[in-house]
């Protein structure tokens, strides 16, 4: 199994920046996100989480 | 300054009419196509003979067979019912979230008219048999140039209505339209390239295990970004006003909706998992599938916790009640869908009738009942005045649920029976059930039950139908409703405790480039690499391109939809190689445009047919299925020995190929319908010995010639793979 997938992936040229590429992608969105969501302050999330209740509508 | 604006209803009514109207439509042909699927032999002695009679007589017709209505119903279910599903929702969902009317009326219109003008070209062409054969992008190029120039309509539309908005920040459901517009587009664009021959026939670009991974990167992501992140949005926006509170971790939204459109893209290849799609691949697939479950349960989660507090109301309120059961269908759906990604469970279930309880469990259960609960939730809001009926909603409820019941249970019953019969071995070690068609008879009666669930579920719909229609009658149109907010401000300059997210949040257009880079990345790596690189594909120097005749008997195997029951990718398990023969090779498919894999096997794999029967088998097989296989629950195709090959056709397909890089000679173009007659005369010589008088100018000897074919390169010399230069 890892001979057949060695096999492929050392044909191709400069196969190193996929995974790196993935890696750094993946990693980045998930600290981004928590990130964002560990330092935005709650009036913030309030005013977000009303904007569906905003629209002169009677719910 | 406070500015005073109407929001227009009338363009969210039209979608909302046309969601109803095809919605009944792509429910009534599943219907028929279910019953299509089993009546089909139904011998004169049966009492219900005469019942399902008009069922096997439309199974009889050319336009009619289930070959050729499979892909209308899933093409009206995922274009025209959900698809205009969306568009309602969006229309009414984006105008209030960003407090602007839509940013023009003429793009709006032009949009509801283009798109259903698309449905309609769908419901003609697909029938006639034109099609591309790639599973829910059936449709031939025109039309993909019109979904593509509609599809930036309702772009520009959109992002004008972003950008003169009077709300700055954009609600998550707004990102979630984003990532869906931005990423359809991709999706649509790239796995419909195709070489023209006519204005109603093309090639695909691309070939054998390219192909199926381009496919399957559209297929997958199809349901991801078109039957997913737009209903997602959706939730986020009609549940809360539905169970009047907020959504229940506006955090868990952001979190939701980033990893979602991150993972999902990468998912794709679990649709080959033991094909000829190179081991790398079919692990990356399914890695991120598993990975999977965390976004889509956290969106769950965040969707049933914001009836926290409110869950006694499910009890009296329909329009809850739909929702919640989409949700959990949601749920149910994203859990089964990775697992289903493991190679063990895919070695059993891939190829039956658990996916097709599995996809139905999310499109009746998450499409279905989210659009209902909408709908419910809009008419009276829109017209003014009270629903109808609460009963009949409640009514409609119960019906469709257990309609779904009916529908995914007994295909799953199915799909564990029939895996489990191919995969039986004597004590000897031979194949217990050697004819394929005692594993369907088997589960005739699980056909029969999903039909009646179907039917129930159509049911329930029309209620709503009549549920809808009292409703309008007891109320007026709302046509432009009227709001009013302050604009916002020119330079505006932030708060000063800015938060850098602000710099996407109030940016629709970084948002979109954010989230294409996104999606794109994970399509890039997964399938530059088998673009690129040959050696991913080993050659096989036998494998040569098809002659003239076989060509067109692959045409006529594409029009007729074979692939929608039939496989032609024998997976390296004993109890294929028993049945089959040799395993399928990614060489082998080299000059496959398109590829011919199938993901269904309600009849026998077929890429290890050649040279097992002999013409005349075909030929009296082909004219009726049960002369050769009695009880075969396959349609008869007595037009096919009465139309005659396309010859005038034949060099312009020959010159399509080559253009694709088909290595036919030089000039063969011109010698092709010379060769193409002389391998009829072959057949029909043949045909002759076997006591059968056959025209060699009707399609039946082209798909012989085709059928005879199929896999049989291989078996010219022993298989030598040489694998190009490192």
């Amino acid at each position: 199994m890892l001979k057949f997938i060695k096999h492929h992936m050392t044909s191709i040229n400069d196969i190193g920046i996929y995974p790196v590429a993935a890696f750094v992608l993946f990693m980045g969105i998930f600290i981004v996100a928590s990130w964002y969501i560990l330092t935005t302050d709650r009036s913030r999330l309030q005013h977000m989480e009303q904007l569906p209740f905003s629209d002169n509508e009677q719910a | 300054m406070i500015e005073r604006f109407q929001y227009d209803n009338k363009i969210v009514k039209a979608f909302m009419m046309a969601t109803i109207v095809f919605g009944i439509v792509g429910m009534l042909v599943g219907f028929i196509v279910a019953v299509e699927l089993v009546a089909q032999g139904t011998t004169t002695d049966a009492w219900y003979y005469w019942l399902v009679r008009p069922f096997t007589w439309m199974n009889e017709q050319e336009w009619l067979s289930f070959g050729r209505l499979r892909p209308l119903h899933t093409n009206a279910i995922i274009f025209a019912f959900v698809g205009n599903g969306m568009f309602a929702g969006i229309y009414y969902s984006l105008q209030r979230l960003l407090k602007a009317r839509m940013f023009n009326d003429g793009l709006s219109w032009l949009h509801f008219w283009g798109w259903q003008l698309i449905i309609v070209a769908a419901a003609i062409t697909l029938p006639l048999g034109i099609t591309t054969s790639k599973e829910y992008a059936e449709l031939e190029w025109p039309i993909d140039i019109a979904i593509t120039l509609i599809w930036v309509v309702f772009g520009i539309n959109m992002f004008g209505t972003i950008l003169k908005r009077r709300e700055r920040h954009l609600y998550v459901a707004i990102w979630f339209y984003i990532a869906t517009w931005v990423t359809v587009a991709m999706l649509h664009i790239v796995n419909s390239m195709a070489m023209p021959v006519s204005l109603f026939k093309s090639y695909s670009m691309y070939a054998g295990v390219q192909d199926a991974l381009v496919q399957w990167w559209y297929g997958h992501n199809a349901v991801a970004f078109f039957l997913t992140t737009p209903y997602l949005g959706l939730m986020y926006y009609f549940m809360p006003k539905a169970a009047n509170r907020p959504v229940y971790s506006y955090k868990l939204s952001i979190i939701h909706f980033w990893a979602l459109i991150f993972i999902y893209i990468w998912a794709g290849p679990h649709h080959l998992l033991y094909s000829s799609l190179p081991d790398w691949a079919q692990s990356l697939g399914t890695v991120f599938s598993i990975m999977l479950i965390a976004p889509s349960w956290g969106g769950m989660l965040n969707g049933l916790l914001t009836l926290r507090g409110a869950w006694d109301r499910v009890r009296e309120e329909p329009v809850l009640k739909f929702m919640v059961v989409a949700i959990t269908a949601y749920g149910m759906s994203t859990l089964e869908g990775p697992l289903l990604s493991t190679k063990f469970l895919n070695s059993i279930s891939h190829f039956t009738d658990w996916t097709i309880a599995h996809v139905h469990v999310g499109g009746l259960g998450w499409n279905g009942f989210l659009t209902f609960g909408m709908i419910y939730w809009l008419v009276p809001r829109m017209w003014g005045t009270k629903l109808y009926s609460k009963s009949l909603a409640n009514a409609h409820f119960w019906i469709g649920t257990l309609g779904i019941v009916f529908y995914a249970i007994p295909l799953y019953f199915a799909g564990f029976t029939q895996s489990l019969m191919w995969k039986q071995f004597t004590p000897d070690g031979y194949l217990v059930y050697k004819n394929f068609l005692d594993t369907v008879l088997q589960i005739k009666y699980a056909y029969w039950m999903r039909s009646l669930g179907g039917l129930l579920f159509l049911s329930g719909a029309l209620i709503m139908v009549y549920n809808v229609w009292k409703t309008i009658a007891s109320g007026k149109l709302i046509a432009n409703e009227d709001a009013e907010a302050p604009a916002l401000e020119k330079n505006y300059v932030g708060e000063s405790s800015g938060h850098w997210h602000r710099w996407i949040e109030r940016r629709p257009i970084q948002m979109l480039v954010v989230s294409l880079v996104l999606v794109a990345a994970g399509g890039i790596i997964e399938i530059i690499p088998t673009f690129l690189i040959e050696s991913n594909v080993p050659t096989i120097t036998q494998v040569k391109p098809y002659t003239p005749l076989e060509l067109h008997g692959r045409d006529i195997y594409v029009m007729e939809g074979c692939y929608t029951c039939h496989s032609q990718m024998v997976r390296p398990f004993r109890s294929e190689t028993e049945r089959y023969g040799e395993y399928s090779k990614a060489g082998e498919f080299i000059y496959d445009h398109p590829f011919q894999w199938g993901s269904k096997r309600t009849g026998p794999d077929l890429h290890r047919v050649g040279g097992k029967y002999p013409d005349s088998w075909h030929y009296y097989h082909m004219f009726d299925p049960t002369s050769m296989n009695a009880g075969s629950l396959m349609p008869p195709y007595a037009h096919m020995y009465e139309n005659l090959i396309d010859k005038e056709m034949i060099p312009a397909k020959i010159r399509a190929m080559q253009g694709l890089g088909v290595p036919y000679p030089e000039g063969f173009d011109q010698q092709a319908v010379a060769d193409l007659e002389a391998q009829a005369a072959k057949i029909v010589a043949n045909l002759k010995k076997d006591g059968i008088e056959a025209s060699p100018d009707v399609d039946i000897i082209a798909l012989i010639a085709y059928l005879q074919r199929l896999g049989t390169d291989i078996k010219q010399q022993p298989a030598t793979q040489v694998v190009q230069a490192q």
